[in-house]
């Protein structure tokens, strides 16, 4: 079976296992999911004869909304950097059900300690175990978090474990079809992706990054995904408020700074706002792209002849300027 | 539910060069006025970089980057050498200095630094700067907040290491509130420049030339260049 096959009967088992569940994704969990898929979600109606998704809105509703095709087709590293309590987990543990149906499929969930990646273990369990589920039939199954040992193996031969960044020697020398990072800023960097990402070659697995952005690294993340390889995907600045099964209000306004609230404003725009913790003990509170000088702030230290010579400038801006282009 | 199913996955395009990257000015268009001073910091040990800064006579004399010189670069999160020697680290920025100014590359550095002699050889003399740490973050953080520090557009790591300053979660044991001390010697080299809070020079008659200068002139050499070193035929680097 090659590898495009492998992860068509993957996403076809996970539409299965999320009508059979009544699973209805929110738009951030569906962005990222159908970003490993190839799709692209859009804010718009669903069109008739077009793919479509149905996601949950933050009043219950649910709208069907328009996808096309992602331009760089599926990413490999996938991003979801939402608020506290955004459904971060449950996407993961909805998204790596989708590989029960491979008999070969090895997945493995990443936490700094094994008790990290519990909820997003039970989830999965929830979703491919229980009779509310698909109901399948496993050969072993632990969770034991304080022994270290959390293993789900299915009947089928798909095989799901969890494992813990302190014992991460263990992580080398295997082919896993995914890698799920769970609390992913806890780890100590980038480095728990670089160091073990050869073993999802084979495969041409996915990693998936679920956190809150509270830790600089993480940052990486956003880089890779809004541009620099068309391979990584990022969703973030997700509000917490997405999920109206968690979201209290009277909570939030608790925490708001701006109306006297618990939290300072930083620590807020990450745990309500989901916003990247860029400015969490910046120095300069300085984020790249500011206080440039270019010929259009400083034209006056700029050689115009030379720009518009070089076809780099139409014609010299500054009043009484005679440069322009032939 | 009508989800779509995936898509083959063929391995994706190579994005398309994007055209207007290629309107980003480079340092080859810069028009300095004479009248703006030049500054050099400077950082050394394994991992080097320099920074040349460019201030203006008027106040408020705000601080201009205009180029980096570091011998590292950033993988990820990583650091990583360039594999640069020295001699063609120290050129590089030599070779920029005496394209925008025709004195000789005086950077201010740490006052500990063990390598003076060795960047004289390069003629690139250190200049050390005694401000402490916690004054030269200050010195910066003030330029920074009052609108004063602008940035060359073309500039990577730099931009990149203030982004990424942070401060400690508590002060240390000695009381010590100094922001983290890694991945940060570009930065340094702009702390030390700002930390001096220089100024350009005002407009001024300029000085005579002496009769050496003269005699250097009849042969089409500038006052500056005449302090160049000869290079050291026993490196092998200068045939």
């Amino acid at each position: 079976m090659t590898n495009a096959e492998r992860h068509t009967l993957v996403a076809q088992f996970r539409r299965a296992v999320y009508d059979r569940f009544g699973f209805t994704p929110f738009p951030h969990q569906a962005e990222w999911q159908l970003a490993g898929d190839g799709w692209t979600l859009t804010d718009l109606p669903a069109v008739p004869g077009k793919p479509a998704v149905t996601v949950q809105l933050d009043d219950r509703s649910t709208v069907r909304r328009l996808v096309i095709p992602r331009a760089a087709g599926p990413a490999s590293v996938l991003a979801d950097l939402a608020g506290y309590k955004g459904g971060k987990s449950y996407g993961i543990g909805a998204h790596s059900a989708g590989y029960a149906v491979l008999p070969d499929a090895r997945v493995e969930f990443i936490g700094l300690e094994y008790g990290t990646s519990e909820p997003e273990f039970t989830y999965l369990v929830e979703f491919l175990c229980s009779d509310k589920g698909m109901g399948m039939k496993y050969s072993s199954y632990q969770n034991d978090k304080r022994g270290g040992r959390m293993r789900l193996k299915l009947t089928t031969g798909a095989s799901y474990e969890v494992r813990s960044w302190t014992q991460k020697e263990s992580l080398k020398g295997s082919r896993i079809d995914a890698y799920y990072y769970t609390e992913a800023y806890q780890l100590p960097g980038l480095e728990c992706y670089t160091s073990i990402k050869q073993n999802l070659r084979q495969r041409n697995g996915k990693a998936v990054f679920g956190t809150t952005p509270d830790r600089p690294w993480v940052a990486i993340l956003h880089d890779m995904g809004h541009g620099r390889d068309p391979l990584w995907h990022c969703t973030c600045n997700i509000h917490s408020r997405c999920n109206p099964y968690t979201y209290d209000a009277a909570d939030e306004q608790r925490d708001d700074p701006a109306r006297g609230g618990l939290m300072t404003r930083e620590r807020y725009a990450i745990a309500w706002e989901g916003k990247l913790g860029s400015y969490v003990g910046s120095v300069f509170d300085y984020q790249r792209g500011q206080c440039l000088f270019t010929p259009a702030s400083h034209p006056d230290l700029f050689d115009w002849g030379k720009l518009v010579r070089d076809g780099l400038a139409d014609r010299d801006p500054r009043p009484g300027a005679t440069a322009a282009r032939a | 539910m009508d989800w779509p199913t995936a898509t083959p996955d063929l391995a994706p395009p190579l994005p398309e060069p994007d055209p207007l990257a290629a309107l980003t000015p480079s340092l080859d268009y810069l028009s300095l006025p004479s009248t703006w001073e030049l500054f050099c910091g400077c950082d050394t040990g394994t991992y080097m970089s320099a920074v040349i800064v460019a201030v203006p006579p008027d106040p408020p004399y705000a601080l201009y980057c205009l180029a980096e010189f570091p011998n590292y670069h950033y993988v990820g999160t990583e650091i990583e050498l360039l594999g640069l020697s020295m001699h063609e680290w120290a050129s590089g920025v030599t070779q920029l200095w005496s394209r925008l100014t025709p004195r000789s590359c005086a950077a201010w550095a740490d006052p500990n630094s063990q390598f003076k002699a060795e960047f004289a050889h390069l003629d690139i003399r250190l200049q050390p700067n005694k401000r402490g740490l916690d004054v030269r973050t200050e010195v910066l953080r003030e330029y920074r907040q009052a609108g004063r520090l602008w940035l060359a557009p073309w500039l990577s790591v730099l931009p990149y290491e203030l982004e990424r300053a942070r401060w400690p979660d508590q002060e240390s044991a000695a009381g010590n509130f100094r922001r983290l001390k890694t991945q940060d010697h570009t930065l340094d080299c702009l702390e030390h420049c700002a930390s001096r809070r220089p100024r350009g020079r005002q407009l001024r008659e300029e000085a005579p030339l002496t009769l050496l200068d003269k005699l250097l002139a009849k042969h089409g050499i500038k006052p500056g260049q005449r302090r160049a070193r000869r290079p050291d035929p026993h490196l092998g680097l200068y045939a």
